[in-house]
C-alpha cells in the first residue's frame, strides 16, 4: 500500500484528500450538529443569512444550512456508493471480457458498446421516471449508464496486461487463471482503478443533482439536487435569494474539485515523468533558461 | 590538449547531468575527445555509460532536466555551447545529424519518403523544388533504394529500408559530421552489415565524419578508427581500434573484450566482468570501476585515476602501471 | 522427413510443427505462415541452439513448446509422449514443472508489484516444493544462492526495480528452476543485458546444466552466442529449419547458403567493412508464401527447382543436416563434393574456410 503513502505525500492529493474527508465527516456528523428535521418550517421564506439562520431559509421557511448539510448525506452517499458499484461493475465486466477473451468477450464488448453508444442522460432520465422515485434509483440508473466507459478503458488495459511476459511466466509456473487476475493482474492496475473510481464519483455527484435538479427524484427528500430544485421552483433567483443557491453549488463544486486534484495526483505518480518534470521546472527558474529550445547550460563555479 | 588544424571536433571536460527529485545525477562527467575529418570516432558503452548522453550534447538537443554544467564543445572552431538558437539550429543537420536507433520509426508516417528528404533540403536550403527532387534521388541512389520508392510511404518499407532513408536524410545537407547512435541495433546482422557497409563507402566517396555510438564492441572495432570508452559516464580509455583490439590497457576494456564471444578464431572460455554497472545516483568513490576491477588496489578505492598518455594516441585512466 | 538424432533419447522432441495465422479478415482471409514443418529433439543435458532473425519463427516455436500457444499441425513429444494429445486442453502441472521458459526482457518478465521472494515462492508452494514457512524460506535463500544472488536475505525482500538487468535475469532463472525443470527454453535470455554481463549469464546456465542436468532450447539472433554455449545449433529462416549441425562444425563449415550470409554478416574486429555481401537483402514473405525454398529470392546459388519445391532434409552426416537443393538428390553434385568446392578460394564463401 505503498501507493497511498506516496499519493498522500503529495500536495495536491492531500489538500484534495483533506476536502473530502471534511465533506465526508460533514455528512457523517453533521445532521447531529445541526439538530432538528432540516424539511421543518422553521422561520418566515427567503430570509437572508442572519445569527438565528446562518444561511438564511428557503422559499417554503426552512433552513438552508441544515438543509445543506442533510443534503450532503444522501448525495454523497450516493455518489459514492453509485461510483464504487460504477467501476466495480465495470471492472468485473472489463476484466473477464479482456482476460478470457473469445464468445466471452465479443457478448460483453457488444454489450459495453450498446451502453456506451445510448446517451447517458437521456436515458437516466427515461429510466428514472419509470422507476419509483427516490436516491437509491438515482443511484441506479446512473450505475445503469455509467458501468460502460469504465468497463471499455479495464478491458484495453487488461488486455495489454494480459500479454506482459510476467503473466506469461506466471502461466508458465502453472498459477491458475483467476489467481493470475487478482494476484497479477489487478495490483497493477491501482492506479487506474482508483482514477476510475474517483471519476465515477465525480459523474455519479454530477449526474444525480442534475437530475434531481430537473425534478426526476424524489422530492421530499432533502439532498443536494432537490434542495437546487426547491430553490428554482420557488424562484429563488428572481427574487434575488442567492442563499439558497449558492451553499449547495459551492459544496457540489468543491468536492468535485477535490476530487479532481486527486485525480491528477495520481495521474503524476503513476507517470514519474510528470513528477520529474515538476521537479525540474523548478531547479530551473533562471529567466535564460526558459524558452529555450537546446539543452541549457549552466556554468557552475570553478568552471 | 590543443586542438589540431584537421580537427573537425573537439570535446573538452564534457559534463552533463540529470536534475532529478532526488538531486543532480552527473551522467557525463568530463569526457573529452577530438574527431578528425573523414574518421571514425566509436563511443563504445554499456547502459549508463553516458555515450547517447554525449551525443545529444553535442548538439543540445537534450532537452531539461538534462543540463550541461560544464566542459567545451568547438565544432570547426566554433563554440557551440555558446551558440545563439538560429547558430545551433543551422549547425543541427547542416554540419551535423544524427542518425539513431528509433529514427525509422520516427518518420512522418502520411509523407512519402520523398517528400520528406525534400522537406528536409527545402528547410535548409534555398533551392528549387525540382533540384531537391533530383537530390532527393540520388541520395536513396547514394543508400541503395530504388528510386522508385521515393513515393512510399514508410509503412511500405521494411525496418532496413527504413533506417537507409533516415541515413539518406541525414546525408541530405551533406554535413561534414554524422552521430550515428545505435544506427542498427534493432536490425537483424546482415541488414545491418549492408547497412554499414554502404555508409563506410559513402564516408570514403564524400569525406564526412562519423561519431559511432554502440554497445556491440565487434562492431565497433570494424567499423571506426579510433574508439574511446566510457564507463559510468568517464572516459576510461581511447586508442586506434586495433591497438585496443590487439593490446587494451584499461581493465575494462579488457574485460569487454573477453565478454564477446566471436564465430571465428579458437572457442575459448570468458569470464565476463562480475558485478553490473553502477547505479549513477550512487557511484563508488575513486575509480568507478574498483568494484568490478580484478586488479583493483587500495588506492583506486579513493583516487579517481587522470587519464594519461600509453603511447601514441593512446590515452586511459588508470592507477595500474602507473607512478 | 527424417527425424533427428536418436529418438528413443530425446527428452523434448517436435515432430512437424506448424503455427499459421489467419490475417486480414475480408473476404480472402490470407494465412501467415509463422512456423512450418519443424521437427528437432532435444536430449537430455544437451543445449540445442535455434538461430534466427527478427520474425523468423524462433519465438514461436518455444512458445510452443511451453503451451503458451497451440500448434497448427505436428506433435510435441515429451519424453516420447504426445503430450497434445495427453493435456489436449492445456498443460499439466506436471509438465509446467518439467519444461520452464526464461524470457528475453528481465524487465517486463517480473511483476513490478511483488517482491523477489513472493516470485520464487509461488512455483515452488505450487509445484509443493516446500512445506511450512521455514522450509520455503530455506527453499528461497537456496535458489537466490544457487543463481548467484548474495546475500539472499537482503535481495529477497526487494521489488524488480530495485534491481539491475542482470540481477532480474537470474532471479528470473531462479524461478524457472524452482519447480525442479528438466528442460529450460531460454528466449533470447541475453539479448537485453549489458555486454559485459552477458557471458555471466551464459556461464551460469552452463552450470545449471552440468549440475542439474538440465537440458536447453537456446533462442538467439547472435550466432557468436550460440556457438559459446550450444552443443548444437540449428538455423532458421522465414519459420523453417534450414540446417543443423554441432555448433563448432556450423561455424567451421556452414552448408546452407543463408547460414553463409548469417555468418559473413557477424561483424568482425578484424574486418574492415570494406567485404560486401554476395547475397540480395529482402524479408522473406510470410503472407501466402510463394511455393519452394523460401530463401530462393535472396539465394546466390539459386536454382529453378527451388522456386518449385521446398527442399526435403538430407543429412549429410550422422550430425548434420541441412534443407537445401544444393544436397538434395536433384542437384549437379552431391553434398561432400559441394562442401569441398566450397573450400575453393575463388567461391564468394571463401572467407569463412579458414578460420
Amino acid at each position: 500500500m505503498s501507493f497511498i503513502w506516496q499519493l498522500l505525500e503529495n500536495r495536491k492529493a492531500s489538500v484534495g484528500a483533506a476536502l473530502i474527508l471534511f465533506f465526508v465527516l460533514l455528512g457523517l456528523f453533521g445532521p447531529a450538529l445541526v439538530p432538528g428535521d432540516p424539511s421543518d418550517f422553521v422561520g418566515a421564506p427567503h430570509q437572508p443569512p442572519s445569527s438565528e439562520h446562518l444561511l438564511g431559509t428557503t422559499g417554503q421557511g426552512q433552513d438552508v444550512l441544515a438543509q445543506t448539510v442533510a443534503g450532503a448525506r444522501t448525495s454523497l452517499a450516493v455518489g459514492f456508493l453509485t461510483g464504487f458499484a460504477v467501476m466495480a461493475i465495470g471492472a468485473l465486466v472489463g476484466m473477464v471480457a479482456g482476460f478470457f477473451g473469445g464468445w466471452l468477450d465479443s457478448v460483453l464488448s457488444f454489450m459495453t458498446n450498446v451502453f456506451l453508444i445510448i446517451p447517458g442522460l437521456p436515458m437516466a432520465v427515461v429510466i428514472a421516471s419509470y422507476l419509483h422515485p427516490g436516491p437509491v434509483t438515482i443511484g441506479l440508473v446512473l450505475v445503469i449508464t455509467g458501468w460502460a466507459w469504465n468497463a471499455r478503458m479495464l478491458r484495453a488495459q487488461i488486455l495489454s496486461l494480459r500479454e506482459k511476459d510476467f503473466v506469461l511466466a506466471a502461466i508458465v509456473s502453472g498459477e491458475g487463471r483467476l489467481r493470475i487476475i487478482f494476484r497479477e493482474i489487478l495490483p497493477n492496475m491501482t492506479s487506474l482503478l482508483m482514477s476510475g473510481f474517483i471519476s465515477a464519483t465525480v459523474y455519479a455527484i454530477g449526474a444525480q443533482v442534475g437530475l434531481e435538479f430537473l425534478g426526476i427524484g424524489d422530492v421530499s427528500v432533502v439532498t443536494w439536487g432537490t434542495n437546487l430544485y426547491w430553490a428554482a421552483n420557488d424562484a429563488a433567483l428572481l427574487t434575488g435569494a442567492w442563499w439558497t443557491v449558492v451553499p449547495t453549488g459551492v459544496c457540489v463544486a468543491l468536492i468535485g474539485f477535490a476530487l479532481v486534484l486527486v485525480n491528477f495526483a495520481i495521474d503524476e505518480l503513476s507517470n514519474p515523468r510528470l513528477r520529474a518534470e515538476r521537479t525540474w521546472t523548478r531547479l530551473l527558474k533562471h529567466p535564460d533558461l526558459e524558452g529555450g529550445l537546446s539543452t541549457p547550460v549552466v556554468r557552475t563555479s570553478g568552471s | 590538449m590543443e586542438a589540431e588544424p584537421s580537427t573537425l571536433l573537439s570535446v573538452r571536460d564534457l559534463r552533463v547531468e540529470y536534475l532529478t527529485p532526488a538531486g543532480p545525477v552527473c551522467a557525463v562527467d568530463g569526457v573529452s575527445f577530438d574527431i578528425g575529418r573523414g574518421e571514425v570516432l566509436g563511443l563504445a558503452g554499456e547502459s549508463g555509460s553516458g555515450k547517447s548522453t554525449v551525443a545529444q550534447a553535442l548538439l543540445r538537443i537534450l532537452r531539461p532536466p538534462a543540463v550541461i554544467t560544464g566542459g567545451q564543445v568547438l565544432f570547426e572552431g566554433e563554440d557551440v555551447l555558446g551558440m545563439s538558437e538560429a547558430r545551433l539550429r543551422e549547425l543541427r543537420w547542416r554540419k551535423v545529424s544524427l542518425v539513431f536507433q528509433s529514427a525509422m520509426n520516427s518518420l512522418n508516417p502520411i509523407l512519402t519518403i520523398g517528400e520528406q528528404i525534400v522537406d528536409t533540403i527545402l528547410a535548409h536550403e534555398r533551392v528549387k523544388r525540382s533540384e531537391a527532387v533530383d537530390r532527393a534521388v540520388s541520395l536513396l541512389k547514394l543508400v541503395g533504394i530504388d528510386s522508385a520508392r521515393l513515393t512510399s510511404y514508410p509503412h511500405q518499407l521494411s525496418g532496413g529500408m527504413r533506417q537507409r532513408v533516415v541515413i539518406a536524410i541525414a546525408l541530405a545537407l551533406e554535413p561534414p559530421l554524422m552521430l550515428m547512435d545505435e544506427p542498427t541495433t534493432a536490425l537483424d546482422v546482415v541488414v545491418q552489415k549492408e547497412i554499414l557497409h554502404q555508409v563506410a563507402e559513402l564516408k570514403d566517396r564524400l569525406g564526412f565524419s562519423i561519431l559511432f555510438i554502440t554497445h556491440d564492441l565487434s562492431l565497433i572495432l570494424e567499423f571506426s578508427t579510433r574508439i574511446a570508452v566510457l564507463y559510468a559516464g568517464k572516459l576510461v580509455e581511447l586508442a586506434p581500434s586495433q591497438e585496443l583490439f590487439h593490446a587494451p590497457r584499461h581493465p575494462y576494456t579488457k574485460g569487454l573484450l573477453s565478454s564477446v564471444p566471436s564465430v571465428r578464431g579458437p572457442r575459448r572460455k570468458l569470464v565476463g566482468i562480475p558485478g553490473s554497472p553502477p547505479d549513477m545516483r550512487k557511484l563508488p568513490a575513486g575509480c568507478r570501476f574498483h568494484p568490478r576491477c580484478p586488479s583493483a588496489m587500495e588506492r583506486c578505492q579513493a583516487d579517481s585515476p587522470e587519464l594519461r598518455e600509453q603511447g601514441p594516441g593512446h590515452i586511459k585512466a588508470c592507477h595500474l602501471d602507473s607512478p | 522427413m527424417t527425424t533427428i538424432g536418436q529418438e528413443s533419447q530425446a527428452i523434448l522432441e517436435a515432430r512437424g510443427v506448424g503455427k499459421y495465422f489467419q490475417v486480414g479478415g475480408g473476404f480472402r482471409p490470407k494465412q501467415l505462415r509463422a512456423l512450418h514443418e519443424v521437427s528437432f529433439a532435444l536430449r537430455p543435458r544437451q543445449v540445442v541452439a535455434l538461430v534466427g532473425e527478427s520474425g523468423s519463427g524462433k519465438s514461436t516455436i518455444a512458445r510452443l513448446l511451453v503451451r503458451l500457444m497451440e500448434p497448427s499441425a505436428g506433435t510435441i513429444l515429451f519424453r516420447g509422449k504426445d503430450i497434445l494429445q495427453e493435456e489436449p486442453r492445456r498443460a499439466s502441472l506436471g509438465y509446467r514443472a518439467q519444461v520452464q521458459m526464461i524470457f528475453q526482457d528481465p524487465f517486463a518478465s517480473l511483476n513490478p508489484v511483488h517482491t523477489i521472494a513472493n516470485h520464487l515462492e509461488r512455483p515452488l508452494l505450487l509445484h509443493g516444493k516446500a512445506r511450512g514457512a521455514a522450509e520455503l524460506r530455506d527453499r528461497v535463500h537456496e535458489l537466490l544462492e544457487t543463481v548467484e544472488l548474495k546475500p539472499a536475505v537482503e535481495l529477497e525482500a526487494r521489488y524488480p526495480h530495485q534491481l539491475s538487468g542482470g540481477q532480474r535475469q537470474r532471479v528470473a532463472i531462479a524461478r524457472a528452476l524452482a519447480p525442479g525443470p528438466s528442460v529450460i527454453l531460454a528466449d533470447e535470455p541475453i539479448s537485453m543485458l549489458d555486454v559485459s554481463i552477458r557471458v555471466g549469464i551464459l556461464n551460469l546456465m552452463e552450470r545449471l546444466k552440468e549440475e542439474r542436468g538440465i537440458s536447453y532450447l537456446y533462442i538467439t539472433h547472435d550466432i557468436a552466442s550460440a556457438r559459446y554455449f550450444a552443443d548444437r545449433t540449428m538455423v532458421m529462416y522465414a519459420g523453417h529449419l534450414v540446417e543443423g549441425a554441432p555448433s563448432e562444425e556450423l561455424m567451421q563449415r556452414p552448408a546452407h547458403p543463408y547460414t553463409q550470409l548469417l555468418l559473413s554478416a557477424v561483424p568482425d574486429p578484424n574486418g574492415s567493412m570494406k567485404s560486401a555481401l554476395q547475397e540480395k537483402s529482402g524479408a522473406p514473405q510470410l503472407i501466402d508464401p510463394p511455393p519452394g525454398c523460401p530463401f530462393a529470392a535472396r539465394c546466390p546459388s539459386v536454382m529453378k527447382v527451388c522456386r518449385q519445391e521446398m527442399p526435403g532434409t538430407t543429412q549429410l552426416d550422422q550430425e548434420r543436416w541441412v534443407r537445401c537443393h544444393l544436397f538434395g538428390h536433384g542437384a549437379e553434385s552431391g553434398p561432400e563434393e559441394l562442401l569441398k568446392c566450397s573450400n575453393d578460394p575463388k567461391t564468394p564463401r571463401q572467407e569463412h574456410r579458414n578460420w
